[in-house]
């Protein structure tokens, strides 16, 4: 069955890389998708404090569109889609569609396919997204000690560290500018104090509110699992100082 | 020809006004049914049944105000029918026309139903086995079982610990005035120890109730202790010799004793056991021995026992603060829960008494913080735990009593202290001796370098957020009845609340009976309460044990009966009861006599009308309405 | 104001107890202390008053929901007094209301520079953006739900 991707807004505007990364990582671990590019942005938190309605809206027509399984690469999307559909599914009596955040298809599918990869000895510091964890109503991952992503980092041969700031939110919807910034430098700070070579998130906004406050890379999953899994690193948008720091593999 | 006498009362002349007499009187006179016909002024005076000469009458119909206030009154002859023309009639019609004619047929049905009733109501004279089982040897059940044995009844306790006590026995003082805990209990443990009406059976968990009120059959299974308590005379030498340590429950897990133990110094009765889960069967302390009391190959025993009342006395457990993640009990050592506090700051405990964590460095800052588990819509209960303010108020003062150079902060939500004493020996005294209170709900605790804790709040009554350090954490954790409990009183047939409280009959009425008659409740398993209120409610429940003894004879109300010929086990009726006093039997019900109110709801379930309640059956009653109807 | 909340399914401030679990964990009130989820919910709870506190402010972390003992949800309650500032006048962020504009042009939230169009040709990606028609269903959606 194939699976609907649906990249978002920022990832398809901003950091293509992580679109071209989330697509490799997807066929060279044999998962059939077939991207949307119909769908509209998915009217996350900000949209739909304006208007309620129009978020259901416009999701109702997205969901028209993905018709299956969907596979969100930023979790802002994963929160507003999953949310909008068991809203509308609710109102109708039909079973919503599901959306998978990228970080749980990759768990599933590494467990599956068990690749053999190189250790990297990377240590990063992973930015779990508010959207993600939260509510725990959700159930995917524990938001007092979250274990998909690290667990992904493993298989994929890189090491995950743990940092005083781990469980902050970084700031990436507030629409005031200064607050924003002064959160995502105590987050970035803290991550660097840990002695983190870069920092992992699986959100379009972390990476944009992180990046230019931290001194060392901010990536998505996706382009550190297409980098593993044989993608160049140009391509897979993988900085030349962390390629430095890496254990020869 | 079966002939009723009809019995018409005026209610000291007041009915007259609304009812004919006169007519109802040839009415019922020139029935056929009817023997005589006799109208009087006040059926309530006393002795009026020997007064009218009815006591040989056989069959009657009593026409007059509501029977609840004449069944008493009028004494128990045989077979009497009970009408009611004032409430039901002349206080309800309009005209006199109208509530003569409502009588009149009012009457014509009593006659109908009492021409066939085949036996008086409930079921009399039953035994009464004057022995009383209090489950739990706690404050509550040990208060309860002196009260029931000064009386002079004999009563078991059985407990599932090794020694009763309860939580009291844990604690280092008790609040308000501050007085050692088990110098209180300790007394009242040794003569109930001692005492020749009671008799304590430790280690042992009630598996099986049935029976009625004045006549219950209980099973007990005993644990084995592998020591013969007859034997063991406490010299402790086996103690000695043990190789292996585990945790000791009655010092919260804080400090190990060896596989072989006695509770604590204390203990009633104060005998050795070994817990077979760490015992590696080395066989050393049978050895050392010089009684031969240690058998490694003891068994559990069951017990019958006959009482005649039932005390739920077993306490209840307190939430478990692993629930509550962001306050990381279990993983950052110096947070630790209010018991482990009172062990460790006990005299007799863990540390001697010296407030120590669990590094070993003195804790100089210690945080309470309160409603953990309580008031709270989540994982602990709603209710409001009732003990924990004053608890932490009194570990404050302790606190205090042992350093005065410490500091010590309570993050509140309410400040509770409404009992007798507390309002000035906790709260004003902590005030004077410096103890901070904070009005808030930390959100967090953060550990920070060297094992000390950061607790991240918002003053509520400035609006000011802030982060404390301090070296121990101490949660007041709120009550959360175990499991354990919920199935005990499924084996007792008495109900729970939605927390697993155990729920009285009627909270302002009959707060301590329980729906099964004969099977009382008192302490914390009833609900949150502190040692005076559950000290209040074992002495309360003695009380009705003792009244029920009392008695010459038990008289029970009727209880519905399903005849097993007929019932078809199709489960309709389970559904009808209210009371939940029928249960599936086999293939087919059966009902509880204990619990059965005799409400008759579960008669008009039954297709196959196989269940029966005394006078209430449709061979009864048809024939009433009927009668009544006809014009 | 609370039938609003009511209406659109939000959290009942009502439950609230003022413990404070919440500012306590609000990231944005250990920065800026004026932003307080309890003072916000109180507002509502006691005095049935619109709260002067920017509920822009909020980062919507979900963390007072979380840690909140009575089920009270602030954050529903703070995203719904976004809808009704913007309802009563317009208000809203500037970066949102450019966003809304953005997707009712491109249908995507973010405009592509002409460097990350350039980036995307070399990667080998398509182009990003709806097809007319697709852009005309979002846009009418749009005018439909009350942006003009």
């Amino acid at each position: 069955m194939s699976l609907a991707l649906y990249p978002g807004c920022v990832i398809r505007t901003v950091h293509p890389e992580v679109e071209k990364a989330v697509k490799e990582t997807l066929s060279r671990l044999g998962v059939s998708f077939q991207e949307k590019t119909e769908a509209s942005c998915c009217a996350p938190s900000w949209f739909f404090s304006l208007s309620r309605e129009a978020w259901l809206r416009l999701n109702e027509r997205n969901m028209r569109i993905f018709k299956s399984t969907v596979v969100t690469a930023c979790d802002d999307c994963f929160a507003s889609l999953s949310d909008a559909f068991r809203v509308l599914a609710s109102r109708n009596g039909v079973k919503p569609p599901e959306v998978k955040p990228f970080q749980a298809l990759l768990l599933e599918r590494l467990r599956e396919v068990k690749p053999r990869l190189g250790f990297t000895g990377l240590r990063c510091a992973v930015q779990h997204s508010c959207r993600f964890l939260r509510p725990s109503g959700r159930g995917l991952d524990n938001p007092e000690d979250p274990k998909i992503v690290k667990s992904v980092l493993e298989m994929l041969g890189f090491l995950p560290v743990s940092y005083e700031r781990e469980l902050d939110c970084c700031g990436g919807f507030l629409s005031d500018e200064n607050i924003g910034r002064e959160m995502a430098r105590v987050k970035a700070g803290s991550a660097e104090k840990a002695g983190a070579d870069c920092i992992v998130a699986t959100c379009s906004h972390c990476m944009l509110r992180l990046s230019p406050v931290s001194n060392i890379p901010v990536l998505h999953l996706a382009q550190l699992s297409a980098f593993s899994l044989g993608l160049d690193p140009v391509q897979a948008g993988f900085p030349e100082a962390l390629l430095r720091r890496m254990v020869k593999r | 020809m079966r002939r009723v006498t009809v019995v018409l009362c005026t209610c000291c002349s007041t009915l007259l006004e609304k009812i004919d007499f006169d007519r109802l009187r040839s009415v019922f006179s020139s029935s056929p049914l009817v023997r005589r016909v006799l109208i009087t002024d006040s059926l309530c005076e006393k002795n009026a049944c020997e007064n009218l000469g009815l006591k040989d009458d056989g069959r009657i119909v009593v026409a007059a105000c509501s029977s609840r206030l004449l069944e008493a009154a009028f004494g128990k002859p045989s077979l009497v029918e009970f009408v009611n023309i004032r409430e039901q009639c002349a206080w309800a019609c309009g005209s006199r026309e109208e509530a003569t004619l409502k009588a009149i047929r009012l009457v014509k049905g009593g006659v109908q139903k009492a021409l066939r009733v085949s036996q008086p109501p409930g079921v009399e004279g039953l035994k009464i086995t004057r022995e009383a089982l209090v489950i739990g040897g706690g404050i509550a059940g040990v208060r309860c079982a002196l009260d029931i044995a000064d009386a002079g009844y004999r009563v078991y306790i059985v407990e599932k610990e090794p020694s009763i006590g309860g939580v009291m026995a844990q604690l280092d003082k008790t609040f308000p005035t501050l007085d050692c805990s088990i110098c209180v209990e300790g007394p009242l443990l040794s003569e109930a120890g001692r005492n020749k009406n009671i008799t304590i059976i430790p280690n042992a968990e009630v598996v099986e109730v049935k029976g009625r009120v004045g006549d219950f059959k209980v099973r007990v299974r005993v644990n084995p202790t592998y020591v013969d308590p007859d034997k063991c005379n406490g010299c402790g030498e086996c103690v000695n010799v043990c190789p292996v340590y585990q945790p000791n429950k009655y010092d919260a897990d804080l400090k190990p004793v060896k596989a072989i133990y006695c509770p604590f110094a204390q203990a009633v009765p104060l005998k050795y056991v070994i817990n077979m889960d760490h015992c590696v069967e080395c066989g050393l302390c049978m050895k050392a021995c010089t009684r031969a009391a240690i058998n490694l190959g003891d068994e559990p025993k069951n017990v019958e026992l006959n009482v005649g009342a039932i005390v739920v006395a077993v306490g209840s457990d307190l939430f478990d603060p692993r629930l509550k993640p962001e306050y990381h009990y279990g993983e950052y050592e110096n947070v630790i829960t209010n018991m482990e506090f009172e062990r460790i700051i006990c005299a007799s405990g863990p540390t001697g008494g010296v407030l120590l964590r669990r590094d070993g460095k003195p804790a100089k800052r210690v945080a309470f913080i309160q409603c953990v588990g309580s008031r709270e819509s989540g994982p602990g209960i709603e209710e409001c735990s009732y003990y924990c303010c004053a608890a932490s108020m009194k570990e404050a003062r302790l606190i205090l009593e042992h350093d005065r150079e410490a500091r010590v902060f309570i993050f509140y939500n309410e400040l509770r202290a409404f009992g007798k004493g507390w309002e000035d020996l906790l709260y004003r005294r902590c005030l004077e001796e410096g103890v901070v209170f904070i009005r808030s709900r930390p959100s967090e605790i953060r550990r920070i370098g060297n094992g000390s804790l950061q607790i991240v709040y918002e003053d509520t009554l400035t609006g000011r957020r802030g982060e404390l350090e301090v070296d121990m954490v101490v949660l007041a954790l709120g009550f959360k009845p175990s499991w354990r409990m919920v199935e005990l009183a499924r084996r007792l047939g008495v109900t729970v609340d939605k927390h697993g409280f155990i729920q009285e009959a009627h909270a302002k009425m009959k707060p301590l009976e329980t729906r099964v008659r004969g099977v009382f409740v008192a302490g914390t398993c009833h609900g949150p309460r502190d040692i005076v209120e559950s000290a209040v409610e074992g002495s309360g429940a003695a009380a009705l044990v003792t009244s029920l003894f009392r008695r010459s004879s038990l008289r029970l109300p009727e209880a519905a009966e399903v005849s097993a010929e007929k019932c078809t086990g199709c489960g309709r009726c389970l559904s009808s009861c209210e009371y939940r006093a029928i249960v599936r039997e086999g293939d087919k019900v059966r009902v509880l006599e204990s619990v059965c109110n005799g409400c008759g709801a579960c008669l008009a379930t039954c297709p196959q009308e196989a269940i029966t309640l005394g006078n209430w059956g449709l061979e009864q009653l048809a024939p009433q309405v009927s009668a009544m109807l006809e014009d | 104001m609370i039938e609003k909340l009511r209406e659109k399914g939000a959290g009942n401030p009502f439950k609230c107890v003022q413990c404070g679990s919440c500012t306590s964990a609000c990231p944005v009130n250990l920065i800026q202390e004026g932003f307080n989820p309890r003072r916000i919910v109180g507002s509502l709870a006691r005095f049935n008053r619109i709260p002067d506190q920017d509920p822009w402010l909020c980062s919507t972390c979900s963390l007072c929901s979380e840690r909140c003992p009575q089920g009270v949800d602030p954050l529903s309650i703070i995203l719904v007094l976004r809808a009704v500032l913007y309802e009563n006048g317009g208000t809203a962020p500037a970066g949102v209301l450019k966003m809304v504009e953005q997707v009712k042009e491109t249908g995507l939230a973010f405009s592509p520079t002409l460097e990350s169009r350039e980036r995307r040709r070399l990667l080998g990606l398509p182009e990003a953006g709806l097809s007319t028609e697709g852009l005309r269903e979002v846009r009418r959606i749009l005018s439909e739900a009350g942006f003009k």
